[in-house]
């Protein structure tokens, strides 16, 4: 127990996020990214730099990045969600056919459509502690899990959109505060909760001390069942969230939400430095890299560039971050080396 | 030796339950529904089969050196489309446009194993962003166009018997044969299952694992577009959705046949009636009057209760072994 416990907190860096660096090395490369796609866009094109423009980015970053959030808490936890779209996908059926067909006031809907989400997460987390925790099981069950709920999505919605949503409901996701969108501050407000979680929270840290070194964890007394159900509760909480705000944002309740969901989930966290292998996680990372994904988008429509080339892009960075992140893997190794 | 015994009966007896199962829901579906045995219903239902076996195939080589392929459904698209386009658009012979479309499936394979063996990034991730790489690429380059006008030749690779049974299946045994020869009977295949099982002891043990990984995927590759291009044949229609719902049933149809997910155990002949068993009970969904919009929904859970059926298949040969 007493070696076990000092393997764990003599790599400090392998499971903690730091609350202080909120801006790791990672984070500032997006940035500068980020900083010069902008310039570009807004000296090459005429209509980047409006207000407009800018509220079609706000929205889709507020969406995307808490997609992110849903999936950077498994990553960090060793594993993947594949089920974030459907879970999210669901939630948004769900609170939009409560109040379609039953009436029911809009907070309650989407209390039910959240709750429905983080039951989904109850469902992967039990059958993934039960079926023994590895990057293998959370795929294979998540995978399942995706498809279970998208013939849930199908059969609750019969393939056809729940349109007759209450003014108060689409309010939230149409609606600017100064010029900004609401959902924009929402998303805010998520980011803080989620990174106050990592960074102070046990649970944060033993979500990562999990992701870092599942036998290290167990065998320092970390509750490995309780903190992966957990975890799993919360991403489908994430998920549920992003999808209930993205139907009222479009106004109507689309079998279709949460499709096209997967590559941007995993995209936003690793472009902004979360580590697949687990143990490592940043959420201003995720931010940054909704954003850059939000950004390309668009900026693909001002160049007037076939936006089909979208998808290959995405998968693009997305190799290119990875990689990024190996080569300061190893050269960190190399350094070290020849420091011994 | 009693243990070896005691484990090949394991490994036996996982591919009876399945085999067992097919022929329990066929005789309860023939018994159940007059349509099931029609010419019509069989044919179709074989021809299911094939490509979800290929698919399962396909998934099956990644699953031998322990990884995943998510871009399986990509590189099915670029095989039909290619294919399809070749012999649409350039007019060029079928035959020739058949094995273009494979090899592209095949280069599309061993670009995928030669990105992971160089860069040492996490496979999962590889083939996620290729899997969007190809298709974004496939998209940007038809602009999503159908490729509907086929030659008559083609197509009737899709819709001829031969000898009774349908072309398409047969194809598929011929494959399976060639696929079941190469894994048990081969030193590549033993080296393949080597490196699924535990890459560190077989590079020591002197097998070339970075070369194996490439050939690995690079088979899975040529197997996705095969599916592809058989599945183009059976529906008169290349398009670059036609692998988008394959990867469920690319773990399913091994994992029910008996393929252990972490590598190092892979069963052809059970993924065969892995693909029979997920196909059959499509039809029973379909002669039970279910809404198509469950259907997800009941794989969702065929794939679950086999992974469930996998783990404790695992949990017991490792009982039995020690």
């Amino acid at each position: 127990m007493g070696i076990a416990s000092r393997e764990v907190s003599g790599r400090p860096h392998n499971w903690s996020l730091r609350g202080g660096d909120l801006l790791q090395t990672s984070s500032i490369g997006v940035l500068v990214v980020i900083l010069i796609l902008v310039a570009i866009l807004s000296v090459t094109t005429k209509d980047f730099l409006s207000m407009v423009n800018f509220r079609v980015i706000a929205e889709i970053v507020s969406t995307t990045a808490i997609v992110g959030m849903a999936q950077m808490v498994i990553i960090g936890l060793g594993g993947m969600n594949l089920s974030v779209g459907a879970i999210g996908g669901l939630a948004g059926v769900v609170t939009g056919g409560l109040m379609a067909a039953t009436h029911l006031p809009s907070p309650i809907a989407a209390a039910g459509g959240l709750a429905v989400g983080m039951l989904c997460g109850v469902f992967n987390g039990l059958f993934i502690v039960r079926l023994g925790i590895s990057g293998a099981t959370s795929f294979l069950v998540t995978l399942a899990a995706g498809s279970i709920l998208t013939g849930f999505i199908l059969g609750i919605t019969q393939s056809v959109p729940f349109y007759n949503l209450p003014d108060d409901f689409k309010f939230i996701g149409n609606t600017q505060v100064g010029g900004i969108p609401l959902l924009l501050f929402v998303m805010a407000g998520v980011a803080i909760l989620v990174n106050f979680l990592f960074a102070r929270l046990g649970l944060g840290r033993q979500i990562l001390a999990i992701g870092g070194n599942l036998r290290a964890a167990e065998l320092s007394g970390v509750p490995i069942n309780r903190v992966v159900i957990t975890a799993h509760i919360l991403s489908g909480l994430l998920a549920a969230s992003a999808g209930i705000l993205l139907v009222s944002r479009l106004g109507s309740a689309h079998p279709d939400v949460g499709k096209d969901w997967m590559l941007a989930s995993f995209a936003a966290p690793i472009i902004g430095g979360t580590r697949l292998a687990g143990g490592k996680v940043s959420v201003v990372g995720a931010v940054l890299g909704a954003i850059l994904l939000a950004l390309i988008a668009d900026g693909l429509i001002f160049l007037k560039i076939d936006i089909y080339w979208n998808t290959l892009i995405q998968g693009l960075i997305i190799l290119g971050a990875v990689g990024l992140d190996r080569l300061r893997m190893i050269s960190a190794e190399h350094l070290e080396r020849q420091r011994r | 030796m009693e243990q070896k015994a005691a484990i090949r009966g394991v490994i036996r007896s996982d591919v009876v339950v399945v085999i067992g199962s097919v022929f329990a829901i066929s005789l309860l579906l023939s018994q159940i529904s007059t349509g099931f045995t029609s010419a019509y219903n069989l044919s179709s239902l074989t021809r299911t089969i094939a490509v979800t076996a290929l698919v399962g195939f396909s998934q099956l080589f990644a699953l031998s050196i322990g990884h995943f392929n998510l871009a399986l459904g990509a590189m099915g698209a670029i095989g039909a489309v290619l294919a399809a386009a070749l012999m649409m658009v350039y007019n060029l012979p079928i035959w020739i446009a058949i094995v273009a479309g494979l090899l592209a499936g095949a280069l599309a394979g061993a670009i995928q194993g030669w990105l992971i063996v160089k860069t040492g990034i996490n496979p999962f991730v590889i083939t996620l962003s290729l899997a969007s790489i190809y298709l974004g690429g496939l998209t940007a380059l038809t602009k999503a166009k159908f490729f509907d006008a086929l030659p008559e030749a083609f197509n009737r690779i899709g819709n001829t018997n031969f000898l009774g049974l349908p072309v398409m299946l047969l194809t598929t045994f011929i494959i399976a044969v060639a696929l079941w020869t190469l894994v048990a009977r081969t030193p590549l295949g033993r080296q393949l299952l080597a490196v699924g099982a535990n890459p560190a002891a077989a590079t020591f043990a002197g097998i070339p694992t970075g070369a194996i990984i490439v050939f690995a995927h690079t088979v899975s590759g040529f197997l996705a577009a095969a599916a592809g291009i058989l599945l183009a044949a059976r529906l008169n229609v290349a398009q670059i959705s036609i692998g988008t719902d394959w990867l469920l049933i690319s773990f399913a149809a091994p994992v029910l046949g008996g393929t252990i997910l972490s590598g190092g155990k892979v069963s052809v002949v059970g993924t065969i009636f892995g693909a029979a068993l997920m196909a059959l009970i499509t039809n029973m969904l379909v002669v039970l009057g279910v809404n198509f919009f469950w259907f997800q929904t009941f794989l969702g859970f065929i794939l679950l209760g086999a992974y469930a059926l996998d783990r404790a298949r695992l949990s017991y040969l490792s009982q039995s072994k020690a």
